[in-house]
């Protein structure tokens, strides 16, 4: 009870706290380049304390029923109260003089009074504040089951999520200006740096922690109003598993490359030049024979065709510019490496993108071109996956001969299989070179015996293969004498239990002949 | 969550664009938390078993209570944050007509869960489909669910004394011209007929059947038969309108009670024709099982009567469907014939089947007793009329 007290009452607070001292560390960051005398503390400390209070006062408003003018009365005052703070904490390190002096000022030019440090302290700490109200709100809506019920549970969660990623685009927005000030003045070291990514990662992390408990208090809403019965250590668990999923996901966060040299159109640039030159290299070497073959035969004429010229080595503007420091390939394998991991991630999430929402094909269906992009497109897959397996099929056969040619067994006559044979027959091709290595293994099947009466005689033989064996069998019976259909998967499994049983044949081959020349 | 691809697309190209190393960082966060969590979810459905278990088989009768036990077992190794087990489950036999749990499993774990399920009334039951649902913790990838298969419990009808339903016990419950008990004659064939279930492998004709294509059975010549057929008549037209469902119900146990009558204390064989919805094919259809002795038969008759609806949709009127019946029964067979309401199309059937040489017993269930022309036109057809209407029998449904 205490740690779901604990849960729903201080955890979302101190998590959002966090994440909003963030985007204020951030904020801060930047203000200490652009006006390095602004009091940089403040502007971490109200904001997050402005958060802090925020979900407090929200739950006080709440229990008092307040609505209205009565709620717009106490919200004013807090946020007059958190401006008077802000003004108060701006004097800290002056004298009661100067204070007073700069009091007589306001007199003369009220505008003073609202100075540079003072509004971006306010905005900030007041977007703290809202945020954190209305996400107090939202929180509220999510786990009262009974006050809101018959609305869409969904609703809050969105907006919860559109804030974190609003308030993450921001941290964004101010570290990457951070950033690029620093390199712009030359300061950017590597605790900076460190500083800024553990900061922008601190923010993520704790903001997918937090969604993780929305989505355990979503689910546990719908599940508590439809009477669903839950595990009691599902609460755990879930903390558990979220924390093993972040943790993974961090991980590779830091072990995927992020530095690269080459942006995307020079890697493309020079791939096109290196399999140009790949080619023009392999045309060369091809060539080149002919071309003294004909030299030879006309030795009386001088030759009318001189050898092809060398192709050009890859350009010098297609590697990376001559500022990057450490070895030239070492660079370009880094990028490409890059390159290849991101575009895949990428490529996955808009995969997967585009399989959840399948509405969005529906729309660009009508975009006439597109489609015909992607027509040529699948028919140059399924032309490439046709030639993939044709020749897949190809070398497994080859190597079945080649390893039949090797343990000396005569090889199966083509007879039995010829081109372009059913899937139907294939397996009957499978079983009948089986039943031929166990010819040559020295266990005939007899013409009396039934497909089954041979599997029972031969299964002692191959200890070692007998599901496949069995599985072979039942196939080869299946297909010979019933009218179900083949299917590509059913060979596929044929194919493999042929390769294991005929694998133990061999074995078997291999002993016999070794008891044969130790019988001479 | 459903923005968060274009979110980390939009995010890269930003990277990409600005040339800030560390926002990859990021990106690579919640690329990797989307894909992993999509991932994981996969891979747990795709593990995930469940298994339905009756402690009594998946048969029972009126009355008893059938437990029974979901078995969930997570074979991958990865554990599985939550699993939403909904089985959906016929409103006669529990209240609320589910069961629902939210579970969590680790890696290779298994989990058990019962309930009880009452047999108030015979049926045909489908229990399930089970449905399995789970997803990620975070909500990045959407919930993914399976259904399992559905299955089926059938509740035999009620069987009841004869004594309970008002009926006289001397069986075949028709006077039969002689107590020989002669059946068929093997020596003597007189054609073939289509196999049924039920049918002896022996009475196959193979020589016939390989000709034709069709499993055909011999039919042999009759000698005076102490079989008897049960025609049940299930067209709701055929029942008075006020009390429809009493009175099909209790044809129906009246039927059960006389099929068990039959082959338990007369030691005969009884059979049964009706025409009737089946949920299992979802038509009416005509159900005809032809006189066989033995225990199996009877549970095979009680099956049918359990899953047995009423119709408004007969293929046949009733009398069309006893005429048909009475092809293929051997001359000498009784047949019982149960329904709601005597009409003069029906009279004429029996009158047919009666100098066709049949044993009948009309048994007619309707609150108001025989009137005396139908009594009448019984004693005349030599047609022993009952009625099955008694307040036990009632109470007994």
């Amino acid at each position: 009870m205490a740690k779901k007290f604990f849960g729903r009452r201080f955890l979302p607070p101190l998590i959002l706290s966090g994440m909003m001292a963030c985007i204020a560390l951030s904020a801060a960051q930047f203000v200490q380049i652009v006006a390095p005398d602004w009091n940089s503390a403040m502007l971490v400390i109200m904001p997050v304390l402005a958060v802090f209070l925020a979900h407090q006062s929200n739950r006080i408003a709440h229990q008092r029923y307040l609505s209205g003018t009565e709620l717009f009365r106490f919200q004013a005052i807090e946020l007059l109260t958190l401006f008077i703070v802000i003004k108060g904490a701006g004097y800290l390190d002056n004298t009661l003089a100067e204070i007073a002096a700069e009091a007589r000022g306001w007199e003369q030019n009220p505008g003073s009074f609202f100075d540079g440090e003072t509004l971006f302290a306010v905005a900030l700490t007041y977007a703290g504040w809202l945020a954190a109200w209305s996400t107090a709100d939202d929180l509220d809506e999510l786990a009262d089951a009974t006050r809101y019920e018959g609305r869409d549970y969904g609703r809050p969660l969105a907006r919860l999520q559109g804030k974190f990623f609003l308030g993450g685009l921001c941290l964004l927005l101010f570290t990457g200006l951070t950033h690029n000030q620093l390199i712009e003045t030359a300061r950017l070291t590597q605790p900076d740096l460190s500083t800024l990514v553990f900061n922008v990662l601190l923010y993520f992390i704790g903001g997918l922690i937090l969604l993780g408990q929305l989505r355990l208090t979503r689910q546990e809403r719908v599940w508590v109003t439809q009477k669903v019965r839950l595990t009691p250590a599902l609460h755990t668990r879930w903390i558990q598993y979220t924390l093993i999923l972040l943790s993974i996901a961090l991980g590779i966060a830091f072990l995927l490359p992020t530095g690269y040299t080459l942006s995307f159109l020079d890697l493309v640039r020079l791939v096109i030049a290196f399999l140009t030159y790949l080619i023009g290299l392999l045309y060369f070497l091809f060539i080149l024979p002919f071309t003294y073959i004909f030299s030879l035969l006309n030795h009386s004429t001088p030759p009318a065709e001189l050898p092809p010229p060398l192709p050009q080595p890859l350009p010098q503007e297609t590697f990376p510019s001559a500022g990057t420091t450490g070895n030239l390939w070492w660079e370009v394998l880094r990028s490409v490496i890059f390159w290849l991991i991101a575009l895949t991630a990428l490529g996955y999430v808009l995969r997967s993108y585009w399989k959840d929402h399948p509405e969005l094909w529906a729309q660009l269906q009508r975009f006439r071109p597109l489609t015909l992009l992607v027509d040529v497109f699948r028919g140059v897959w399924g032309w490439l996956r046709q030639a993939r397996r044709d020749l897949g099929e190809q070398a497994t056969r080859a190597i079945s001969r080649w390893r039949a040619w090797r343990a000396h067994i005569p090889l199966i006559s083509n007879k039995r299989r010829p081109l372009g044979a059913s899937q139907r027959e294939e397996v009957f091709y499978y079983y009948l070179s089986t039943l031929d290595q166990a010819q040559a293994a020295g266990a005939p099947r007899r013409h009396n015996q039934t497909p089954y009466e041979y599997r029972q005689a031969l299964t002692p033989q191959l200890p070692e293969a007998q599901e496949a064996w069995t599985e072979l069998t039942e196939a080869f019976v299946t297909a010979r004498y019933s009218e179900r259909p083949v299917d590509a998967e059913n060979l596929a499994g044929v194919r493999d239990a042929a390769r294991q049983v005929q694998a133990a044949l061999h074995t078997l081959t291999d002993e016999q002949n070794e008891k044969t020349e130790n019988a001479k | 969550m459903e923005y968060l691809a274009p979110i980390i697309i939009g995010l890269f190209l930003l990277a990409v664009f600005l040339r800030i190393d560390f926002y990859f960082h990021v990106v690579y966060l919640l690329a990797g938390a989307y894909v992993l969590a999509r991932l994981w979810t996969r891979y747990g459905i795709q593990h995930l078993e469940a298994q339905r278990r009756l402690d009594r088989g998946d048969r029972a009768f009126p009355g008893e209570s059938v437990a029974v036990e979901l078995r969930l077992r997570n074979t991958g190794r990865l554990p599985l944050p939550w699993v939403e087990i909904h089985d959906s489950l016929p409103v006669d036999l529990i209240s609320p007509p589910f069961y629902r749990e939210v579970v969590t499993l680790k890696g290779k774990e298994e989990q058990r869960f019962t309930y009880t399920l009452t047999c108030y009334k015979r049926g045909y039951y489908p229990l399930g489909p089970l449905s399995l649902q789970t997803g990620d913790v975070l909500g990045l990838a959407p919930d993914l669910s399976r259904r399992s298969q559905r299955e089926y419990l059938i509740v035999y009808p009620r069987v009841l004394s004869l004594e309970k339903l008002g009926l006289p016990t001397h069986s075949p419950l028709a006077q039969l011209p002689t107590p020989t008990p002669l059946f068929e004659d093997p020596t003597n064939i007189i054609g073939v007929r289509p196999y049924m279930a039920g049918d002896s492998p022996r009475r196959i004709h193979w020589t016939a059947t390989a000709n034709s294509g069709q499993l055909l059975v011999k039919r042999y010549r009759a000698a005076i038969a102490r079989e008897s057929l049960v025609c049940l008549d299930l067209d709701m037209n055929d029942y008075p309108t006020r009390r429809i469902y009493d009175a099909v119900e209790l044809a129906i146990v009246a039927s059960a009670s006389i099929a068990n009558h039959v082959v338990n204390q007369e030691r005969l064989g009884v059979g049964l024709a009706t025409q009737a919805v089946d949920p299992l094919q979802d038509a009416t259809v005509q159900f005809s099982l032809p006189p066989h002795r033995g225990r199996a038969h009877l549970m095979n008759i009680l099956e049918v009567l359990a899953r047995a609806q009423m119709t408004d949709k007969a293929p046949q009127p009733f009398p069309d469907f006893l005429r048909k019946e009475s092809l293929a029964l051997p001359w000498g067979c009784t047949l019982i014939v149960i329904t709601g309401c005597e009409t003069e199309a029906l009279s004429d059937a029996l009158a047919y089947l009666r100098r066709t040489g049949f044993a009948i017993a009309l048994i007619l269930v309707m609150p108001p007793a025989p009137g005396a022309d139908t009594t009448q036109r019984g004693a005349l057809l030599n047609v022993p009329v009952h009625r099955v209407w008694q307040e036990t029998a009632l109470e007994a449904l």
